[in-house]
């Protein structure tokens, strides 16, 4: 039998080997999560109810399980829980300490965790596309090592948000995934983790830059949330958001968006290496019109006129649009196969699907719990709804109909804008039981 | 397929553009919006109650029985096809395989047959062997669980649907059309509703709502139909004894509770529980939840202030939120109706000041966005206290709304009165700024605005302002008059006297038109500031004289910082005079006291088709992952014997789905596969090289 144990270096022969068995390491971490599960529950049980112990009890196989299944996963646990403890040390239950422990004011505290996110991401993009283009290893070794810091950041900084609620009042604590700000931040780290697992598993960092492009539309929304609206700060939830439903709801949802925007992206790339030889311009400007098209959706939700900052977006975002459709020969060459990029596409969307599913099934019993009714044809429902019918068709047309290739990958891309307006553009513009309001 | 497909994508609009199009309100909204053509069309569509739509609920029933035939009809094959190991596949057919390697062994085919079962087994297959006429075939299979995911995610479908439906209000209407039901479209009080508009307490589905206040009563809850309702009585009766609020430090609302006394209508059994919004309550199969809650006839009193002709006592009215009263006219005729629309004993508003930051550099930009999310906001937020709004219908069937905040709110620096006025529901509340006095009250502002409305105090006024002005220009106080001074000073009153009149009948627009039509354009502009001032000047007069009337002392001139805030209430107050003039209505009300009723609204649901729907969504979410995750494959290894001692296996592989990782699966079997028998060494060489090599080695 061949050696298959170390998932580092897995090459293009033993994807499928059998897993690595579960070894001591194995066991340690899952000895060390228990522990820790054990502290925050006689911690914490006072503003638990038996459904959220449930949780925090079942959190405990479920961590260890991924941390098998991936390691690098394990590692990152690993790195959140230091950078998080040490967090919850230096604040010693006094939120003052955001200002005066150089550690929190500077890198730990939830906000500034999150700006060095933001930094990371871009220099993460940016280090990509050089490492595309000039074809440099290191700077794509740099894209992929940058991109790790800033999971690991993002995490941090919502990780240390949840602890900071707590701290801001006895009722007020709760899981940072309530609002369009803290949830913009899990959809840019789902993508981001989601990304670097399939960049480990098929051995290519060519996607980096066409990945992190939606990320750092993202953390672009985010940055402007965050100064122009100052969305950032914490409100305490509303009554029917307290619930133990939204630690389970919200999470699996974004596993499905974050996933559906990397198929999309993927599949950019596919159709831009597909399009690596073709002369005329004409037949790439269905993409181009997509691709601006994706760029513009985030200001279409804007109430009010549109702010320089807005302009410089969409024109930054059509710049690079055209520019990648205008190098598109030399892109092709260094992008991987079509076959592992149809591959990509289609596991990223399966696993999207999965969970989309799971989580419009959590939706409607939290609303069955909430307000009587499992299904009330609110917008967000009927939308999500939509996106689900939308990738099971895709799903449908490949499993049943064999359906690959171009087709296949402009579908991901507008299923892309779909998912877009039932994340955003429901909340923006259709009132209902979701409704965020305005921007 | 196809069709189905069409069908699906119709269900897509016609979900979207009820998505789009605000569903069930009523149909002069709709009117208003789209006029009457359009909206009668798109009512004759059903697309204001899209989801309920006979096409839809057609289409969807259609969907659900297709899918139902398809499962049917495919389940069994599928089931036989994922059980069984195929094991009819020829021998000859090998060469078809994409998929396929060939390997040698030697010794008889039963033991090397074994041994494939035995590899085969371990990497996880299930493996049958077959012995045929000259060969032994191992036929393996695994993921069969990929055939029973389709199954259950497509009888989920199908089981969720005909649960959703059960749930649905077909129930309800099918009592309507068959069993003689018939909604209520009037307002009637429930003990008067006949046989025919109340449902059997046995009925298995319905949702309903029931509004309680504090300390009501009900067995009854109501069921919403179309335009009508029906009566659904309850196997318990439900008592609400108290429902709370709790706010935040920021004034949002925490947590609405309400805390209720079940009896059990037949064992006359009782208890109490609380019901928040993610806690229902169960009991008899029937689930109670807190959906809303609203106003359960508050008791508010108001005092009326007149805003027309000179001053009128005020007069206090009594009234209960949700009522209308007459408001007493002049010759006992009334002068309008005062519907109490809504009574909040608390508005918290976020009074900071918005915007008007100073520009800050980048690096503080950043560093007031980093650091902790937690601010604590509480500062910002205050409860400025209880509002009410209220309707007025005028003598001609007018309807406007209002909004009055009880007590004076800081803005700006001054505490003023907060008036709103809306002319329809659909446009947003302006308000309008009343500033309080020195005692905090409206007082002094009806005063001055009663002296506007008095010629006389209007002539003194101006007369006072005009002897004023000329002592201020260097007139001494007793001396006659020179002609001159004296026609100057007349002029001034003239002008003081016109000023005020325009004001007091038209506002400052008034005094803008005035001018525009008097005034040249060149010198509008310091005709302008010229009026302000003269008007400014006046009105300070007047307030004097004002005052004097209404036996309040004359403002001293030794305290420069009440003075600046005295000054600071006239400019307020000529503002709001100013915008009175355009206030729709005779009258304002102010909230004087009130008592406060709340009333908890109840969703009361009994839905059979419930456990249907969480079985359908377990089996959907199952079947997707195994259809995903579990992958079908199956191998079949012919072994057949070539010579005395030796043969020659054929491998074949194949699945529904030849992904990347098939291919690559594949590899690692064929390479495990030819290492099978690699104790031998058999490799497929020429045969002869072979027979010599091991009769060598014998």
């Amino acid at each position: 039998m061949q050696a298959t144990s170390n998932d580092e270096a897995w090459t293009d022969a033993d994807v499928i080997a059998p897993r690595r068995r579960f070894d001591w390491t194995d066991a340690v971490f899952l000895v060390a999560l228990i522990i820790g599960a054990g502290y925050a529950l006689m911690r914490g049980s006072a503003v638990m109810d038996f459904y959220d112990r449930a949780i925090l009890i079942g959190a405990v196989p479920v961590l260890a399980w991924l941390a098998w299944l991936w390691r690098p996963l394990r590692r990152l646990m690993i790195a959140l829980a230091c950078s998080a403890g040490l967090a919850l040390t230096l604040y010693a239950g006094d939120l003052a300490n955001a200002d005066q422990a150089f550690l929190l004011r500077y890198l730990l505290s939830s906000q500034s965790a999150i700006m060095w996110m933001c930094a990371l991401f871009v220099l993460a993009t940016v280090c990509y596309w050089i490492g595309l283009i000039a074809r440099s290893d290191t700077a794509l070794w740099l894209g992929t090592s940058l991109t790790w810091a800033a999971v690991f950041a993002g995490f941090t900084g919502l990780l240390v948000r949840w602890h900071e609620s707590h701290l801001l009042g006895p009722d007020i604590g709760y899981i940072p995934v309530s609002n369009l700000y803290e949830v913009i931040i899990l959809f840019a780290l789902v993508t981001a983790v989601f990304y670097l697992y399939y960049e480990q598993r098929y051995a290519t960092r060519a996607l980096g830059g066409f990945v992190l492009l939606v990320v750092t539309a993202a953390v672009g929304f985010l940055l402007w949330y965050t100064f122009a609206r100052e969305a950032y700060q914490i409100m305490p939830l509303v009554p029917a958001l307290k619930s133990w439903w939204m630690k389970l709801h919200v999470p699996a949802n974004f596993i499905g968006y974050g996933t559906f925007s990397l198929a999309a992206m993927v599949a950019f790339a596919y159709l831009v290496k597909s399009h690596g030889n073709t002369r005329s311009w004409k037949k790439l400007i269905p993409l181009f019109v997509l691709g601006v098209l994706l760029v513009a959706e985030p200001m279409v939700f804007r109430t009010e006129g549109l702010s320089a900052y807005w302009m410089m977006y969409f024109g930054v975002g059509a710049l690079l649009t055209g520019g990648i459709l205008a190098a598109r020969r030399p892109l092709a060459e260094r992008l991987p196969s079509l076959e592992v990029l149809d591959d990509i596409m289609y596991k990223a969307i399966a696993v999207g699907f999965a969970f989309f599913t799971v989580a419009t099934i959590l939706g409607a019993l939290w609303a069955a719990e909430a307000w009587g009714a499992y299904w009330q044809w609110d917008p967000k429902e009927t939308w999500a709804l939509i996106v689900w019918l939308n990738y099971a068709a895709w799903l449908h047309m490949r499993l049943v109909k064999g359906l690959r290739g171009a087709i296949g990958a402009y579908w991901a891309l507008i299923g892309l804008l779909i998912t877009g307006f039932a994340f955003l553009g429901v909340n923006m513009f259709l009132s209902g039981l979701h409704s965020y309001g305005e921007l | 397929m196809r069709f189905a497909i069409s069908l699906l994508v119709i269900i897509c609009i016609a979900s979207v553009v009820g998505t789009v199009l605000p569903q069930n309100q009523p149909i002069n909204n709709y009117i208003d919006q789209f006029g009457p053509f359009w909206a009668e069309l798109f009512d004759t569509l059903a697309l204001f109650n899209v989801y309920n739509a006979w096409w839809f609920l057609v289409i969807m029933a259609f969907l659900v029985v297709s899918t139902g035939i398809c499962l049917i009809r495919n389940a069994p094959g599928m089931i036989r096809d994922a059980r069984s190991f195929r094991e009819h596949i020829r021998e000859g057919s090998w060469r078809a395989f994409p998929h396929r390697a060939q390997v040698r062994f030697s010794g008889p085919a039963d033991a090397a047959a074994r041994r494939v079962a035995q590899w085969l087994g371990q990497t996880g297959f299930r493996v049958r062997v077959v012995p045929k006429d000259q060969t032994v075939l191992v036929a393996a299979r695994a993921g069969g669980g990929n055939r029973w995911g389709y199954i259950f995610a497509h009888a989920a479908i199908v089981i969720i649907c005909l649960g959703g439906l059960l749930d649905s209000n077909l129930p309800i209407r099918l009592q309507i059309w068959f069993g003689g039901k018939q909604p209520i479209v009037e307002n009637m009080r429930i003990a008067e509703v006949p046989p025919s508009g109340r449902l059997s307490i046995n009925n298995p589905s319905f949702r309903a709502t029931a509004l309680l206040p504090e300390g009501g009563q009900t067995a009854n809850a109501v069921v919403v139909v179309n335009d009508g309702a029906l009566v659904q009585p309850l196997p318990f009766s439900l008592k609400l004894k108290d429902f709370s609020v709790d706010y935040y430090s920021t004034g949002m609302p925490s947590d609405f509770a309400s805390e209720v006394e079940i009896t059990d209508r037949e064992t006359g059994e009782t208890f109490v529980r609380t019901i928040r919004v993610n806690e229902p309550l169960t009991y008899k199969g029937v689930t109670v939840y807190q959906s809303s809650f609203d106003d359960g006839g508050s008791s508010v009193t108001v005092k009326g202030y007149g805003l027309d002709g000179v001053r009128r006592d005020d007069f206090i009215l009594r009234g209960i939120v949700g009522q209308t009263i007459d408001i007493p006219g002049v010759n006992g005729q009334p002068a309008g109706a005062l519907t109490f629309t809504a009574l909040r004993p608390i508005n918290v508003e976020n009074l900071s000041d918005a915007g008007a930051a100073a520009p800050r550099k980048l690096g503080e930009h950043v560093a007031a966005v980093t650091g902790s999310a937690a601010r604590d906001r509480s500062g910002e937020f205050r409860n400025v206290g209880p509002s009410l709004e209220y309707r007025l219908i005028d003598a001609a069937g007018q309807a406007t709304d209002f909004h009055n905040y009880m007590l004076p709110i800081t803005l700006d620096g001054y505490p003023v009165f907060l008036l709103g006025v809306r002319p329809s529901p659909a446009e947003p509340y302006r308000y309008l700024r009343i500033p309080a006095d020195a005692q905090q009250g409206l007082d002094e502002f009806m005063m001055l605005r009663a002296a506007l409305g008095d010629p006389e105090m209007r002539a003194r006024a101006a007369r006072e302002f005009a002897q004023r002005s000329y002592l201020r220009q260097g007139g001494v106080d007793g001396q006659p008059f020179s002609p001159q001074a004296a026609e100057a000073m007349q002029a001034v009153e003239a002008s003081a006297q016109r000023a005020l009149e325009v004001f007091a009948s038209e506002g400052l627009p008034g005094i803008t038109r005035f001018l525009e039509s008097n005034v040249p354009g060149d010198e509008l502009q310091r005709a302008a500031e010229v009026i302000v001032r003269l008007l400014m000047g006046t009105m300070s007069d007047l307030r004097a004289v004002a005052r004097e009337q209404g036996g309040l002392e004359p403002i001293s001139l030794d305290d420069p910082a009440r003075l600046e805030r005295e000054d600071m209430w006239l400019r307020l107050a000529v503002a709001a005079l100013s915008d009175l003039s355009l206030y729709p209505a005779p009258v304002f009300f102010m909230l004087s006291g009130f008592d406060q009723v709340e009333a908890s609204v109840f969703q009361l649901t009994r839905s059979p088709g419930k456990n249907a729907v969480y079985l359908g969504c377990l089996l959907l979410a199952l079947g997707v992952f195994a259809m995903f995750y579990i992958r079908e494959r199956r191998v079949w290894v012919w072994l057949r014997r070539t010579g005395d001692d030796d043969g020659e296996a054929l491998m074949a592989m194949t699945s529904p789905r030849r992904t990347l990782d098939f291919n690559r699966e594949f590899e690692r079997l064929r390479q495990q596969f030819e290492q099978l028998f690699s104790t031998r060494d058999r490799r497929s060489s020429p045969a002869k090289e072979e027979s010599h090599a091991s009769n060598l080695e014998r």
